[in-house]
């Protein structure tokens, strides 16, 4: 099991990142619905999550939340010079591999003010290696 | 120096098609295979209990328990999950590919809304809206009214992805065993 980590190192360099943090200020970062919905926001989340023999594979979810279309798409150039990489990188120790996966909007601007929409990345990882309990 | 251009080397081309000829049936029989196991694998993740907030149904009267975020989605009328269906494999050269997903299946009949083209990703994905009228709301311990103009944030509720992540060991096998054979 890997995706705790992986949600976290992936949360923490996206908040050290000063170009998001630019766009989202300090407070901006969190899970997702942990918060009351406000704007600007970047959330995190797992969407799902799988171990086979060498992998833990799992696929996190950023809902952006912009007040303009130019912060939406500054944010997701960021994010995806973040995690969409052909090689493995290091998160906060843990080799892994990740890449864009999908994207959907997830608000229309015209109706509640927000520029909002999500994108998926898949993060693989060597998977734990569990000890049977003494 | 050797030249290894295109029509050059009839005898290895020959060799290679019909080396391809040989496999074309088993290979669309293993992509039928592997969408026919994942179709019913995404209807297995869209069934059985859920923990959200329970409401009772107007039409039936029956408390319905819906999902919590992060859950798939609670089945109440059967729509979604119904559509959920594959296409047949058709060729391109020589690849094969079939598709897994909303809107391939059974469309809900009586008028009812197509999930494929209303509310399937909006589940997957979440989002955001405001209510454009005011509406009652019976919940389990009483009614609550929203406002019209009230933004509401709806939290995803993935089924797809958490399914294409569990099945992919299994469809690889698939693949191995049905290449093999």
């Amino acid at each position: 099991m890997k995706w705790h980590q992986v949600l976290q190192a992936a949360s923490d360099l996206a908040a050290a990142t000063p170009a998001l943090a630019n766009i989202y200020g300090a407070d901006g970062f969190r899970y997702a619905g942990t918060s009351p919905y406000v704007t600007p926001a970047l959330e995190h989340q797992l969407v799902a999550d799988g171990e086979d023999e060498l992998w833990a594979v799992c696929t996190i979810q950023f809902d952006q939340w912009c007040r303009t279309m130019e912060d939406l798409l500054a944010s997701e150039h960021q994010l995806r010079l973040l995690f969409h990489v052909e090689t493995q990188r290091d998160y906060a120790g843990m080799p892994c591999w990740s890449q864009y996966n999908d994207g959907e909007t997830l608000a229309s601007p015209d109706r509640d003010g927000a520029f909002g929409r999500a994108i998926r990345f898949r993060m693989s990882t060597l998977r734990e290696r569990y000890a049977p309990n003494p | 120096m050797l030249e290894i251009g295109p029509g050059r080397w009839e005898g290895l081309d020959g060799l290679g098609e019909a080396m391809l000829h040989e496999i074309r049936g088993e290979a669309e029989d293993t992509v039928l295979a592997v969408v026919i196991f994942f179709s019913g694998e995404i209807k297995t993740t869209l069934s059985g209990g859920r923990h959200g907030r329970s409401y009772v149904v107007s039409r039936t009267g029956r408390l319905h328990v819906a999902s919590a975020p992060g859950e798939a989605p609670a089945s109440l009328t059967g729509n979604l999950r119904n559509s959920i269906g594959y296409s047949l494999p058709v060729w391109e050269g020589w690849t094969v590919s079939a598709e897994v997903g909303v809107g391939l299946g059974t469309v809900p009949s009586g008028g009812a809304q197509d999930p494929a083209k209303t509310y399937a990703r909006r589940l997957e994905w979440g989002g955001a809206h405001v209510t454009r009228k005011t509406v009652r709301v019976q919940l389990a311990d009483g009614w609550i009214t929203v406002k019209a103009g009230t933004v509401i944030r709806i939290l995803p509720r993935p089924y797809m992805e958490p399914t294409a992540v569990r099945v992919e060991p299994e469809i690889a096998r698939m693949m191995d065993r049905g290449m093999a054979a």
